[in-house]
């Protein structure tokens, strides 16, 4: 087997939702001498993108994302630690990534749904819940200035979207706005909107917010 | 309120200002259609289903016919009483009137 | 230079585009809707009205004469005497004030009656006040009064209810538990809606409109449509109205069945005909706004999908118009303008039975 066709091979166990499958291939992949970057970048990624692409197109729905979800996360409880050593001991991986709902804002199943996939594709997460005011978050980032720290905040509302605003503000006013990538989501929230706040980025669905944060942190 | 007045007024048939809460009174007593349930209160009022949302006829017609008016006319059937007149007009029967039927002795 | 025509975009805010513009944007969204739904595009006739609507110089517009249709009412009387941050002004008075106050001040065509918290389940302990207000209000009120609520299957699961949250049991990547955990909570919803709706009906409501449907995903769906189906066996000649939340019905379980369809994944066009089997009189089918895109886009996108939804029902479709829906713009003071144009381009080219 050619090295792209075990690619594609991981690529469908993670849309067939093949749990057990996607460990042994992982394995198959790296005793073939693929990287773990080659096999996250060229074969689970480009899976849960399609993943995200169709259940944004409402063909699957949110048990078999969550089944590809725990299929990346069996493959990624393999790969985590060789990336682990390949960047020596004081190496942060992918990073840490705070996840919350802006305040007044208690919807979270697509909060829930990026949080999990962060897990899955590798970040450590500090999940802050829902309804979270700004000064709580600034004050959460400070904990880890210094470190690789993403900042995943999500809002439904155009209300609680205005508050993303605040959150960049009020982290440039501590002085912590480069200490930080952020990424906001939400029904409401566009490239525009990003652009204009002053964040870093967005995305469509959660499996693609995994692909765009692990390009952020990149 | 800029919403639901706004859409009252863009396009609502007024209530009972005309003749607003009899159609929508077909619509869910018997599932018909916007035009099927105009068509079957204007029969029963002997009007045109253009006069369903005519204050200027509706208004006396209500008063006549003894099923609510929108303005404070003392002696003229209100609440439960227009209702119970409601119900013959259109032949059909409303839950509250029959409670309250059944509360006579 | 080309005119510019004043519009919205999807979050209120004023914005000006060209004939050429409005055209371009009003066929965006009706193929978006198109492709989503694989439901047919609208005819050159029908765009061209759209654009003659929001191309009209008045503030406000209305529908022709003669073609005007009942406007039914969801959040009871919340949106006057509401005061904790929901949308409601926040004026002091009683519920028979504010349902009269809709019959007689307002000319509203129909009314509810609702719970401050708006959900089926905390109106269980205190069904005793709803009861006796509903009966005081039916005997002060001519138009239909309905008991109006949201099944909210949220609140059944964990901090709120009994079932464990499947938000968390996904996250553990416990799939089958978190679809047993809806399964109990769907059974539990459709048991407290008939329990609550049994009394209101006693209490002389004229029936029951279900106010966003399926909020909670596919689970929420099945409990509401189980929950019809057992109102409409007691009581055949009950008004049932059947409001939906969103335009897509949400597959958080995934495979749950009503009359042998699969809930999820189900477009306006889709839930109509389930509503109307399980025995609503009126279905309230819903197309959410895209604040990031203008009133034309969100317009020609909700008339593609109302259109169909309506040609597909058995039923009188009653098109849900609020914040944030039909069309109109997701805000909580929705611009006259752009609420007044959705409303005509709703009752004249998607053909609604009602609002």
């Amino acid at each position: 087997m050619s090295n792209q066709e075990m690619l594609d091979k991981l690529r469908d166990i993670i849309v067939s939702q093949n749990i057990t499958g996607c460990a042994a291939a992982t394995q198959e992949a790296l005793d073939a001498g693929l990287t773990a970057v080659e096999i996250i970048n060229g074969g689970l990624s480009v899976g849960m993108k399609i993943v995200g692409d169709k259940f944004e197109a409402a063909e699957i729905y949110l048990p078999q994302i969550m089944m590809s979800a725990k299929a990346m996360n069996a493959a990624m409880e393999i790969l985590i630690p060789i990336l682990e050593q390949e960047k020596g001991p004081n190496d942060e991986g992918v990073g840490l990534a705070i996840t919350y709902v802006q305040e007044g804002d208690i919807h979270d199943i697509g909060h829930r749904l990026v949080t999990t996939m962060l897990g899955a594709n590798g970040f450590k997460i500090l999940d802050m819940g829902v309804d979270v005011p700004n000064d709580k978050i600034v004050e959460e980032v400070a904990k880890y200035k210094g470190k690789k720290v993403l900042l995943v905040g999500s809002a439904l509302m155009t209300t609680s979207m205005l508050g993303q605003k605040d959150t960049v503000s009020m982290l440039a006013e501590e002085g912590l706005r480069d200490a930080v990538k952020i990424m906001f989501g939400g029904a409401p929230v566009s490239d525009a909107w990003i652009a204009e706040i002053g964040a870093d980025a967005t995305a469509e669905n959660a499996a693609d917010a995994a692909r765009v944060a692990l390009n952020l942190m990149q | 309120m800029g919403m639901p007045i706004s859409h009252i007024m863009t396009s609502g048939m007024s209530g009972i200002r005309a003749a607003g809460d009899l159609v929508a009174r077909m619509e869910f007593a018997k599932n018909m259609r916007v035009g099927d349930a105009k068509d079957y209160v204007a029969k029963k009022l002997s009007v045109s289903t253009d006069d369903l949302s005519d204050e200027y006829v509706m208004r006396e017609l209500r008063e006549e016919l003894g099923i609510g008016v929108i303005t404070s006319v003392a002696g003229a059937p209100k609440g439960i009483a227009a209702k119970m007149n409601i119900e013959k007009l259109l032949d059909i029967k409303i839950n509250s009137c029959q409670k309250f039927r059944g509360q006579l002795r | 230079m080309a005119t510019e025509y004043k519009l919205r975009m999807g979050d209120g805010k004023r914005i000006f585009m060209t004939k050429e513009q409005i055209i371009a944007d009003l066929k965006e969204g009706m193929a978006d809707a198109a492709d989503l739904g694989s439901i047919p595009d609208l005819s050159a006739d029908e765009i061209d009205k759209l654009v003659d609507i929001l191309t009209m110089p008045s503030r406000m517009v209305g529908v022709e004469l003669g073609k005007e249709v009942p406007v039914t009412h969801d959040i009871g009387t919340i949106r006057l005497d509401g005061d904790q941050g929901n949308s409601g002004v926040g004026i002091p008075s009683s519920r028979l004030v504010g349902v009269m106050m809709h019959e007689r001040a307002f000319g509203a065509d129909t009314m509810e009656l609702g719970h401050i918290d708006y959900s089926f389940k905390p109106a269980k302990p205190v069904i005793a006040q709803e009861m006796q207000t509903m009966e005081v209000c039916q005997q002060n009120t001519i138009v239909p009064l309905f008991y109006g609520a949201m099944p909210n299957m949220g609140l059944y699961y964990t901090p709120d209810g009994p079932f464990e949250n499947p938000g968390d049991l996904m996250k553990a990547f416990k799939i089958k538990e978190a679809q047993e955990s809806m399964e109990h909570a769907a059974k539990h919803l459709t048991r407290d809606i008939v329990w609550i709706m049994q009394r209101m009906m006693a209490s002389g409501a004229d029936g029951v409109n279900f106010d966003t449907v399926g909020a909670a995903g596919d689970g929420d769906m099945f409990a509401s449509l189980h929950a019809i189906e057992a109102l409409r066996k007691q009581y055949p000649d009950m008004y049932i109205e059947a409001g939906m939340a969103g335009e897509l019905m949400l597959g958080l379980h995934g495979e749950m069945e009503y009359d042998g369809t699969v809930l999820a994944g189900l477009w306006p066009h889709q839930q109509a005909p389930l509503a109307a089997k399980a025995g609503a009189n009126v279905f309230g089918p819903v197309v959410n706004t895209n604040t990031s895109r203008s009133g034309a886009w969100n317009l020609g996108r909700a008339v593609t999908f109302i259109k169909q939804a309506v040609k597909d029902s058995p039923i009188p479709c009653h098109v849900n118009m609020g914040m944030g829906v039909g069309g109109i713009p997701m805000l909580e003071t929705p611009t006259i303008d752009a609420v007044s144009r959705a409303s005509k381009a709703m009752v004249e080219i998607a053909g609604v039975d009602g609002i």
